[in-house]
C-alpha cells in the first residue's frame, strides 16, 4: 500500500462525543496511529450508540439507561449493568456499538482509569505528536493532563483543546453539547417552518459535530506542517462554537453591515428563488428544488413542458420570483405532486436545475451515485460481524485511504500501547492492571468473568 | 509570527461558496492564494447578498469580501491560448491548484491533471465537485437545499405531519470547503515531504453523507438491523423525566436543555431549581420513569417563567448543566463571549469601509490566524502577479487590452 500523509504520526485521542470521534477519524484515515484512551468505569457514550443485540436489533441510549437502576441513591450506573444478561452473554456489547465502529476504524484502543492512571497517560502523551481533547472545561486539568502538564514531558506536543466555548471569555466554563453551541450562535434560530413560529424543536441532525470534528483534524494537520518545518509544537485554543460560526457568514454580516437580524426562512434560499421542498407522489416522498438564476428558471420551465403560468412576466426575474414565492410554491407543488421524487430529479437535472429527493437511510444506502463510487466500506469485525459502513469522504488518486485495521475492541491494543509504546515491563503492566489503574486487557468494571489473570511465573 | 502555511502557494480557480471557503482556510492561515477570475464579470459570488447598504455592486458583497479576504486576485481568460499559456506558467511554481468547475470543464480547457503534472510533478490538484468526477450523477446541479435533501438530514428534520426542513444558511456547502481544505493539506504533506503530487476527487455529496452525524446514525442503524427512521424522531431530546430541547422563558426568550447524562444531571437540576429534595418525591424517584413527566414539566415551566433566559442559563451552568440560551444571529454577534475572545474582526475595504466579519475558526498560539489584506477587487493584482511571472508592465497592459486578463 502506498504511504499515507500522516504515517509515523502518533495521536493521543482523549475526545468524547461524536465531534471528537469525527476529528480523530480523519487523522486515522490519513495514516496516523491514533490511540484512543478509554476509561473502564465511565464509558463514553459513543460506545453505547446503537448497540447490536443478539436478536438483530439495536439498543439506543434511553433503553440502556432504563435497564440500569437510575435513582439518586445510585447515580452513575456502571456501563456493564446497562446490559441484561442475555445481551452480555452473547459476546461483548460495547464492541457492537455501530456508531463507535463507524468512527474507530484504523484507531487503537487502550484502557486507563483516570485520574488514578494519570501518570500512565502522561507517559503515553510523552510518546505522542498530537493530543486532541474536547472534554468539559477543566476536566483535563483535573486529571493532570492539561497543556502545561503535558508540555513538561513533551515540549513539542501539538495540543488541540476543543470545549464548547474555548479557553477564555465569560462562557469559558460552560458545559455544552453540540446543541448548546448551535443555540448560542444563532443557528437554531434560523431553522423552522415560519418566521413567526416557535423555534423548531425536532432535528434530524446537528451541524456542529461535523464542523468541529473536521476543524480538529484540519488544525492538527496545519500545526503538524509547522512542526515539520520548525520542530515546534503548540497549543490550539478551539471553541467548537466558533468552528461553526465561520460557516454562517450571511447571517452575521447582514447584521453587522445592515443591522438585519436573520430569522428562519424555512426551505427558502438566501441567494435564489424559488427554493422549496415539495410533496411528491407516494408515501411521504418529497423533492427539494432550488432555482438560483434566470438560466435555471428557463431550464425549469422547459423541463416541465412550458405551462402557461411559466410565461407570466412576473416570474421572469429573480426579484419577481422572490416576490411571488408563495404563488410559485403552490404551482410547483401541484406539478411535483403527480411525480415520484426521483422522477422529478431526473426530469429537472436534465435541464440543469438543482433538485434532489429528500431521502432516508434506506435510499441513501442504495444510492446509485454512492454505490458507483464505492463509497461504502465493508468491514468485518469479530464481535459485530460483517457490515457496510460509511466510507472515506474524498478520493486521493495516488495514496487512497483504506481500512487498515477494523475498529478496535475495548482495550484491544493494551499490550501494544503499554508494553511497546510506553515500554512497561510485564511486571509493571500486571501490577497496574491488578490495581485497576490500567485495563488488564479487555474487561469492564464489575464484569469480572472476563478479567484476565496475571500469567503464572 | 510566521503562519502555519507560510510559503504555500495556491492557484484558486474556484467560485461561489464551497470552493472559496476551502481556499479561505488556506489563505487565512498563511498560504499565498491567487484567485483567478474570469473576465469581465469575475466570480458570480460578487453579486451575492448581503450587500453593503443593500447596494448590488460587484465590490460590495459582504459575503464575497468575507470568503476572499487574504487572497490576491487576477483575471484570466482560460479559453484563450495566451490565457492557458499564462496559467501553465503559474502552475509551474505553485504547490496547490483548487478548482470547482463542473466535471469535464478542466479537460475541455486542456488543463486536466496530467497536463498540469507534466510541468509540476509535485502539484496537488483539488477538484471539488457536486457529486464527484465519476458516477451517474456526475453532471447534476446542486444547491444547499438539495445537498441537505440527499446527503444530510432534511428528511428527518421537522414535524411528522408537516414537510422536511433544512438546516440554517449554507453551512453544508461551507463545511464541504473545510473538509476539502483538510484533504488538500493531507496531500500537501506528501507533496512537501515526498515530492508526491496527486489529484483529489472531492465530492460535496460524499462529504456531507460522511460527516452528517445523524445521517451516519440512521444509516448505521439500517445496516445493523434493517430499521429505518422517521421524521419527528429526535433521539434523546427528552429521553427521561428531565427537560430536553428548546423551552420558553420569562422574557420571550428560549433556552436549550440537553441532559443526556441523567445520573449527574438530575441532582444538578434539582440544585439549580433551588429544590434539592425534588427527586426525593416518590413521583420522580426514578428519573428514567416518565409516568409523571407532566408533573415534572409543570415544575420546570413554572420555574422558567420566573426567570429570563440569562438567569436560567446562569443558574444551570453554575451546576454544570449543559443549558444555553437560544440566541438570534444578532444576539450572537453582540454576545460578550465572542467579543471577549476577539472572534469578530474588522476588515478594511476600499469600497465598503470597515466590515465586521467572523474571524478565526480556532486560535493557533504560535502560528496565528490573520487578516493580511481585504478581498481583491476584480483584477486588482494583475500587474503584481504577472510581473512576478516575468512580464513587463507594458505587456500586462497589452494582455488587458486583448481581453486575456
Amino acid at each position: 500500500m502506498p504511504k499515507r500523509p500522516l504515517e509515523g504520526v502518533r495521536v493521543l485521542d482523549m475526545t468524547i462525543g461524536f465531534a471528537g470521534a469525527f476529528g480523530t477519524e480523519f487523522l486515522a484515515d490519513l495514516g496516523a496511529e491514533v490511540i484512543l484512551v478509554e476509561s473502564f468505569e465511565y464509558i463514553q457514550t459513543i460506545r453505547m450508540s446503537l448497540v447490536k443485540t443478539p436478536f438483530n436489533t439495536v439498543m439506543r441510549l434511553p433503553e440502556m439507561f432504563s435497564k440500569a437502576p437510575n435513582t439518586l441513591e445510585e447515580p452513575a450506573p456502571l456501563f456493564s449493568r446497562m446490559f441484561t444478561d442475555k445481551d452480555c452473554n452473547n459476546g461483548r456489547p460495547w464492541d457492537r456499538a455501530a456508531m463507535f465502529n463507524r468512527h474507530a476504524r484504523n484507531k487503537l484502543s487502550c484502557t486507563i482509569n483516570l485520574p488514578s492512571g494519570k501518570d500512565v497517560a502522561l507517559r503515553l502523551a510523552a510518546k505522542c505528536d498530537i493530543l486532541v481533547e474536547n472534554n468539559i472545561p477543566g476536566m483535563m486539568k483535573k486529571m493532570g493532563l492539561s497543556y502545561e502538564d503535558v508540555k513538561k514531558v513533551n515540549p513539542e506536543i501539538i495540543y488541540v483543546s476543543s470545549p464548547g466555548f474555548g479557553q477564555t471569555g465569560p462562557w469559558a466554563n460552560w458545559a455544552a453539547w453540540a446543541f448548546q453551541c448551535e443555540a448560542a450562535i444563532g443557528h437554531l434560530w434560523m431553522i423552522g417552518y415560519d418566521a413567526d413560529d416557535h423555534p423548531l424543536n425536532v432535528f434530524g441532525a446537528v451541524h456542529m459535530d461535523a464542523a468541529a470534528g473536521s476543524a480538529m483534524a484540519l488544525a492538527s494537520v496545519m500545526a503538524l506542517r509547522h512542526r515539520r518545518r520548525t520542530g515546534k509544537g503548540q497549543f490550539i485554543d478551539m471553541a467548537t462554537s466558533e468552528t461553526v460560526m465561520v460557516q454562517f457568514p450571511e447571517a452575521y454580516i447582514d447584521y453587522t453591515m445592515n443591522g438585519r437580524v436573520h430569522r428562519t426562512i424555512g426551505n427558502r434560499d438566501f441567494h435564489g428563488a424559488p427554493s422549496g421542498v415539495y410533496r411528491c407522489y407516494g408515501d411521504d416522498n418529497w423533492v427539494a428544488i432550488t432555482i438560483y438564476n434566470d438560466k435555471q428558471w428557463q431550464g425549469f420551465c422547459q423541463a416541465i413542458g412550458n405551462p402557461d403560468w411559466c410565461q407570466n412576466e412576473k416570474f421572469a426575474t429573480y426579484e419577481g420570483r422572490r416576490q411571488h414565492h408563495d404563488e410559485l410554491d403552490e404551482l410547483i407543488g401541484n406539478w411535483a405532486a403527480v411525480h415520484n421524487h426521483y422522477e422529478v430529479m431526473f426530469i429537472l437535472q436534465k435541464y440543469g436545475v438543482p433538485s434532489g429527493p429528500a431521502i432516508n437511510e434506506y435510499d441513501a444506502s442504495h444510492d446509485p451515485q454512492l454505490i458507483a463510487r464505492d463509497y461504502y466500506e465493508v468491514i468485518q469485525h469479530p464481535e459485530a460481524g460483517v457490515h457496510m459502513y460509511p466510507g472515506f469522504m474524498w478520493k486521493y488518486t495516488k495514496t487512497p485511504m483504506y481500512v487498515k485495521t477494523p475498529p478496535p475492541g475495548f482495550g484491544e491494543n493494551n499490550d501494544y500501547v503499554f508494553k511497546e509504546v510506553i515500554g512497561m515491563s510485564d511486571d509493571e503492566y500486571w501490577d497496574l492492571a491488578e490495581r485497576e489503574i490500567i485495563g488488564g486487557s479487555n474487561w469492564i468494571g464489575d464484569v469480572d468473568y472476563v478479567k484476565p489473570q496475571r500469567p503464572a511465573k | 509570527m510566521e503562519q502555519a502555511l507560510a510559503g504555500v502557494k495556491v492557484l484558486d480557480l474556484t467560485q461561489m461558496l464551497a470552493g472559496p471557503m476551502c481556499t479561505k482556510y488556506l489563505a487565512d492561515f498563511g498560504a499565498d492564494v491567487i484567485k483567478i477570475e474570469r473576465p469581465p464579470d469575475g466570480d458570480p459570488a460578487r453579486m451575492l447578498a448581503p450587500f453593503y447598504n443593500d447596494e448590488q455592486h460587484p465590490e460590495k458583497s459582504g459575503l464575497f469580501l468575507y470568503l476572499n479576504a487574504n487572497k490576491r486576485g487576477v483575471t484570466l481568460n482560460l479559453k484563450s491560448e495566451m490565457g492557458k499559456k499564462l496559467f501553465m506558467e503559474m502552475v509551474r511554481d505553485v504547490d496547490i491548484v483548487v478548482e470547482n468547475f463542473k466535471p469535464g470543464v478542466m479537460e475541455r480547457l486542456g488543463l486536466d491533471y496530467e497536463t498540469l503534472a507534466k510541468v509540476n510533478p509535485r502539484l496537488v490538484m483539488t477538484r471539488i465537485s457536486n457529486f464527484g468526477q465519476t458516477g451517474p450523477y456526475r453532471d447534476f446541479e446542486m444547491s444547499e437545499l438539495t445537498l441537505d435533501a440527499m446527503g444530510h438530514s432534511l428528511y428527518n428534520t421537522g414535524i411528522s405531519n408537516r414537510g422536511p426542513m433544512k438546516q440554517g444558511g449554507n453551512c453544508l456547502l461551507y463545511q464541504g470547503g473545510q473538509v476539502a481544505a483538510l484533504a488538500t493539506m493531507g496531500a500537501l504533506l506528501l507533496s512537501e515531504g515526498d515530492d508526491l503530487g496527486q489529484m483529489i476527487d472531492f465530492s460535496l455529496y460524499e462529504q456531507t453523507s460522511g460527516t452528517c452525524n445523524f445521517r451516519n446514525l440512521y444509516v448505521l442503524g439500517f445496516f445493523y438491523t434493517g430499521n429505518v427512521s422517521y421524521r419527528g424522531h429526535t433521539p434523546a431530546l427528552s429521553i427521561n423525566l428531565l427537560p430536553g430541547g428548546i423551552w420558553p422563558c420569562k422574557d420571550d426568550g428560549y433556552v436549550h436543555f440537553w441532559l443526556a447524562n441523567p445520573g449527574a444531571n438530575a441532582p444538578a437540576l434539582a440544585r439549580a431549581l433551588g429544590e434539592p429534595e425534588l427527586f426525593k418525591d416518590p413521583r420522580f424517584a426514578n428519573y428514567m420513569d416518565a409516568t409523571h413527566k407532566g408533573d415534572m414539566d409543570a415544575i420546570i415551566y413554572n420555574w422558567l417563567f420566573q426567570h429570563d433566559k440569562w438567569e436560567v442559563v446562569q443558574k444551570c451552568q453554575e451546576q454544570h448543566l449543559p443549558v444555553a440560551p437560544v440566541l438570534t444571529p444578532g444576539e450572537a454577534v453582540d454576545a460578550e463571549q465572542f467579543k471577549a475572545r476577539e472572534f469578530w474582526v474588522d476588515i478594511d475595504h476600499p469600497e465598503t469601509g470597515t466590515v465586521k466579519t467572523p474571524g478565526a475558526p480556532w486560535k493557533m498560539m504560535d502560528t496565528p490566524w490573520q487578516v493580511r489584506m481585504p478581498a481583491p477587487m476584480l483584477g486588482q493584482h494583475n500587474e503584481e502577479v504577472f510581473t512576478e511571472l516575468g512580464y513587463s508592465t507594458q505587456e500586462v497592459a497589452r494582455l488587458h487590452q486583448r481581453g486575456i486578463i
